[in-house]
């Protein structure tokens, strides 16, 4: 006779069985896949039995400059992120604490960049970068991903400002200091789980993004994720080295969001005020 | 010289005025109370003096330097806010020196200061906690010590007690008299509470839908009353009030009527309509040898400890006595009684202003 209390605990866990199926299924094929010898790679049953092999690895990082494609990834994602963090923050800032009749619509007008549909602007951006010279080059995509990313930045960051109460910043302010330091000192610090989140989305869109990436890089600045298809030839498709790569870009998204996941905490403002 | 000097000082919302033409001034060490009902304008004042809100019109001073366009980082005031404000992402060490910081003095001056401070208030084995782990009486006093640790020339309270409960917000209001006392600095302190206002003011300025009423020292404001408002704003039980008639030699009023008093004779006209008040307590229950006593019905009885509250009916309007307990009274019957002659108030009927 199973009690009630443990009855719902099994849905629950049943629930969580399910959902980490379908997660973690592609993540199985991804590392199965990345360790099989070619020979096996598409036997049926499949071979869940098999010794593994490295060469795929060793192929990926042998046969093409994958490090620096990692690198070029890293150097976009990260720059992406910090530069809307930065400028999205403090956007979002001022949005929250203006009081102007318009400040709705702007703050829709920022929103409104994002519904830009990619396919839509590669080409003009390929104009545009052509013609300033930045073609193949990380400034390009962080630009690129940048507005994508201010958006998404400022409306996460304006509710989390939102939520810091006014009177923090004008303690801060009898308290003898500027807009700057009170920014810098106090909402901010506060507001540090929505930079968290916002941190993680931008990363992980700057590090997953394809299409800009593809159309407007070349060997120079190509990111990995190109890198990654550029297995996939009119020859041949080699598997092994896609899926070795596809774990290898895994890798640092999964480092990042465990990185950014200790800033998010909840109830950052209890206890300022009543 | 004033410390503070507000001189016409309005504050305007769009084509709304929230507060007309405020003048008043605090002198140095002095305790000022701003007391009103919810938005009558005092906390927008206060405001104003924080530098929190811009001054629309008029003039505000500090010591002698016009302030209306100086941030509030640079008016060297301090300021305890309603909810105290404090950063929750600091220990109340940490919250301490955050003041400080902008005057940039050596570590072990800050040290000094915090150690001093946090010593006065008693809060000294709190340093190290955050406010979310403080009660409401600890958050209050730490909200205090951030304002004392600069040494301000002026403190500002907006309603420092009002999320306290009854037996801390006395212990508190004390603790604020005591500190005023050995401070000596110049406090302007908001307030609707008329209780802290009344104990811990030297001077109060009552203020009405953005007028001041009146300022004066709580005595002054208690026994000469220069509006309608403010006799039945102070004082609890709140002072009754009735219209009365002037006709020949009397004023005649709902329930009861009374000789004019000389000092009055001379201002008021025959057929004149006046506004009579009186306390609770000039309430005198007759006495046997009393000759012109009053007649009212006892609607209800609440027994207070050492005074018992009558809630009459005289005439057909509502009257509040409280006289002392154990009279033998009981609810519904005829309760006979004087008013202090002494102790009336006279109001004009249209503006509600003293007549004395």
């Amino acid at each position: 006779m199973i009690k009630p209390s443990s009855q719902k605990t099994f849905f629950v866990y049943l629930c969580l069985v399910i959902v980490l199926i379908v997660f973690m299924t592609p993540i199985y094929i991804i590392v199965s896949s990345s360790i099989k010898p070619s020979p096996i790679m598409f036997q049926k049953p499949p071979a869940f039995v098999f010794s593994p092999t490295w060469d795929h690895y060793v192929a990926l990082f042998s046969e093409r400059p994958f490090l620096k494609f990692i690198t070029n990834s890293l150097i976009v994602a990260l720059g992406s992120t910090a530069f809307s963090l930065t400028f999205g923050s403090l956007a979002a800032y001022a949005l929250s604490r203006i009081r102007h009749k318009r400040m709705n619509d702007v703050a829709f007008w920022i929103l409104s960049m994002r519904m830009f549909p990619p396919i839509a602007v590669v080409v003009p951006y390929y104009i545009i970068f052509k013609a300033a010279g930045l073609l193949d080059t990380p400034i390009a995509l962080i630009i690129i991903y940048s507005t994508a990313n201010i958006p998404l930045t400022v409306w996460l960051m304006k509710g989390f400002f939102d939520e810091v109460p006014r009177s923090l910043e004008e303690a801060a302010a009898l308290d003898g200091h500027g807009l700057l330091g009170i920014f810098w000192r106090v909402t901010l610090p506060l507001a540090a789980p929505g930079l968290a989140v916002s941190a993680v989305f931008c990363f992980i869109f700057s590090w997953n993004e394809f299409i800009f990436a593809l159309m407007l890089t070349g060997s120079q600045a190509q990111t990995a994720t190109v890198a990654v298809m550029s297995f996939w030839s009119s020859d041949a498709v080699q598997w092994g080295r896609i899926m070795a790569g596809s774990f290898v870009i895994l890798i640092p998204g999964v480092i990042f969001v465990l990185t950014c996941q200790r800033w998010l905490v909840r109830g950052l403002t209890l206890g300022a005020i009543k | 010289m004033p410390q503070i000097t507000l001189k016409d000082v309005a504050k305007r919302y769009g084509d709304v005025e929230a507060v007309h033409g405020v003048n008043l001034e605090i002198e140095q060490g002095e305790f000022v109370v701003l007391l009103g009902p919810s938005g009558c304008g005092k906390t927008t004042t206060l405001r104003m003096v924080a530098g929190l809100e811009d001054v629309s019109d008029g003039e505000l001073k500090i010591g002698d330097i016009v302030v209306n366009d100086v941030a509030p980082k640079d008016r060297g005031v301090a300021m305890v806010f309603q909810n105290y404000a404090l950063y929750p992402h600091m220990t109340v060490r940490q919250n301490m020196e955050f003041a400080l910081r902008p005057l940039k003095l050596s570590s072990e001056q800050r040290d000094r200061r915090v150690n001093e401070t946090s010593a006065i208030l008693e809060i000294s084995d709190l340093m190290h906690r955050k406010p979310a782990q403080l009660s409401g009486g600890q958050r209050q006093r730490v909200a205090m010590g951030r304002a004392m640790v600069r040494t301000p020339s002026v403190f500002l309270f907006d309603e420092p007690l009002s999320n306290l409960d009854a037996k801390l917000r006395t212990q508190m209001r004390k603790e604020i008299s005591r500190l005023h006392k050995r401070l000596k600095s110049t406090v302007l302190y908001v307030t609707h509470d008329q209780i802290e206002a009344m104990t811990l003011a030297d001077k109060i300025v009552i203020m009405r839908d953005g007028y001041v009423e009146q300022i004066g020292s709580p005595e002054e404001i208690y026994a000469t009353p220069k509006s309608v408002f403010v006799a039945t704003f102070v004082g609890n039980p709140s002072m009754n009030v009735f219209k009365g008639l002037v006709r020949k030699g009397r004023i005649l009023a709902d329930g009861f009527e009374l000789p004019i008093p000389s000092h009055l004779s001379d201002t008021v006209g025959e057929e004149q309509e006046i506004v009579i008040g009186f306390r609770p307590s000039d309430i005198i229950p007759y006495q046997s040898d009393g000759s012109n006593f009053h007649k009212a019905r006892i609607e209800f009885i609440e027994f207070l400890g050492g005074q018992t509250q009558l809630n009459l009916r005289l005439g057909s309007h509502g009257c509040v006595a409280e006289v002392p307990a154990a009279q033998g009274l009981v609810s519904g019957s005829d309760f006979f009684f004087n008013i202090n002659s002494d102790a009336l108030h006279f109001f004009d009927v249209t503006s509600g202003r003293s007549l004395h």
